[in-house]
């Protein structure tokens, strides 16, 4: 970077195009010069908006959720470490504010968790278990028992699925899979050793 | 670091690290502290293949496509320039859309420069009431369709015929008559329908049926009053029929209404779901 440019009250675009993203955040910490935000925000729109995508599933929606993430860095800014990296910082927000849309949508979860294939509520005995295992569902325990009992792979596409709700081509893009069968096959196999891990009676009576 | 879940946030200084481990900044004995952490934390190994899917997006011009990416792009610009200019004309905002569409890429930090000089973090109350007026849509009729609502509903109302025996939950709603939809939108497109058992039957049913037009691996059933509590919900079923099991066959009550309804899923997606058909078992 240009030591001249941090000089500059008003850093001309040209001059911050040639900053580094660290650099930059710097620049836009110190000043809260909005040409420095406007070029933050001009090289991570496309991400975030993607980002955003992945957990809305909806354009618009997508479009609120990237802007609310902007007014979170832009506002956050004073608080950004010299030295840090400005695209972690922008991914820790920007994932903080999608799951934390997701924690408000938290039927999500539970809708999710009912289309698994894990009990039949027509069997009378495994009736009062599902109630049971309904009544102590929380995120942290369910993820902690299938921890147990899931390859570290199957573990992570279920957490995607199932808890970021992203869907099997996401998820098989985020973990690199060949092809979407792959990922669709740990989904299935995470789903299989999980229902058989609600079935298993120690765990309802945990 | 300390072993986490892959629900729990790893704190800032992890993720600082898990970065600069992907950008190949760290020292050797930095490099290996991480190798060696990964390999015993889930957590950790998530948050590094998220915050590497994160990077990557830039490049994804696929998942841009399907996120009509370029369609989305002078909407948010126009709002995150807002947030700068709350005095700012909404025509102006508009403009800027429209404008920003056009532009070249690496012309478009003009289009954010503000008139003014308002620093970014001092009045978003402004740009977030704006935010919602970013595309104007015409009002009007929001009045009246509530008054054409409310004189469908009171007119249904007056059909109903309150002599008639009860059934269990309440009276039927005068939409469930026909045996149709109750809950509308997206039922419209479904493409699983209910056959039977529809309307009044004789007896108890002996089997529930229903037709796929589109591609399906299995289907969730669920049959509930007009009340809206589930009687019975069985999941993970392959064929398009569901004989009725003694179990289900005794929960079942003579002289009572019932709805019940099919969601369709195929490769593990929710594909769609019938519209909800009542059907009432007279002995």
């Amino acid at each position: 970077m240009s030591t001249d440019g941090r000089r500059e009250s008003q850093p001309s675009q040209h001059n911050l195009a040639a900053y580094g993203d660290d650099d930059l955040a710097v620049l836009a910490a110190e000043t809260r010069d909005e040409a420095a935000c406007a070029e933050i925000y001009r090289r991570y729109r496309r991400r975030v908006y993607l980002w955003c995508f992945r957990y809305t599933h909806d354009a618009d929606e997508a479009v609120d959720c990237a802007q609310e993430v902007f007014v979170r860095i832009f506002r956050g800014l004073g608080g950004y470490q010299r030295g840090a990296k400005l695209s972690t910082w922008v991914y820790q927000i920007a994932r903080n504010y999608c799951l934390s849309l997701l924690a408000r949508k938290s039927r999500l979860w539970r809708e999710r968790l009912q289309s698994l294939d894990r009990v039949d509520l027509a069997d009378g005995a495994a009736d009062g278990r599902r109630r049971k295992f309904e009544r102590t569902e929380s995120l942290r325990r369910v993820l902690a028992a299938a921890e147990r009992v899931m390859e570290a792979r199957e573990l992570e596409a279920f957490v995607l699925h199932y808890r970021d709700g992203l869907s099997v081509k996401e998820i098989s893009r985020t973990l690199g899979c060949d092809n979407i069968t792959g990922a669709r096959t740990l989904i299935q196999n995470a789903r299989r050793k999980f229902r058989r891990l609600v079935e298993r009676k120690e765990f309802a009576d945990e | 670091m300390n072993e986490r879940r892959p629900t729990e946030h790893p704190d800032y200084d992890h993720l600082e690290l898990l970065g600069r481990y992907l950008a190949g900044e760290l020292t050797d004995e930095q490099t290996a502290f991480v190798r060696e952490h990964l390999a015993g934390c889930p957590a950790c190994r998530l948050e590094l293949r998220r915050l590497a899917r994160f990077l990557a997006l830039e490049q994804d011009d696929e998942l841009a496509a399907e996120a009509a990416w370029d369609r989305a792009k002078p909407t948010l610009d126009a709002r995150v320039a807002a947030l700068w200019s709350p005095s700012a004309d909404q025509a102006d905002q508009a403009d800027q859309a429209d404008r920003a569409d056009q532009a070249d890429h690496a012309h478009r930090a003009n289009d954010l420069q503000p008139a003014g000089r308002a620093v970014p973090g001092t009045d978003w109350t402004a740009a977030r009431n704006r935010r919602r007026r970013v595309v104007p849509r015409a009002q009007w009729w929001i009045p009246v369709a509530a008054a054409a609502a409310m004189t469908v509903v009171v007119l249904g109302i007056n059909r109903v015929d309150f002599s008639a025996t009860a059934p269990e939950g309440g009276t039927i709603p005068p939409a469930l008559d026909t045996g149709g939809p109750l809950r509308g939108g997206e039922k419209a497109t479904a493409r699983f329908v209910l056959l039977r058992p529809i309307g009044d039957i004789a007896a108890k049913p002996d089997t529930f049926a229903w037709r796929a037009e589109q591609p399906w691996d299995r289907f969730v059933l669920e049959i509930y009053t007009p009340g809206l509590r589930t009687v019975y919900r069985r999941e993970h079923l392959a064929t398009t029929h569901f004989a009725v099991p003694d179990s289900l066959r005794s929960l079942l009550r003579a002289d009572s209404t019932y709805l019940w309804s099919v969601q369709g899923f195929y490769k593990l997606e929710p594909v769609g779901a019938t519209p909800e058909a009542w059907f009432r078992i007279l002995r």
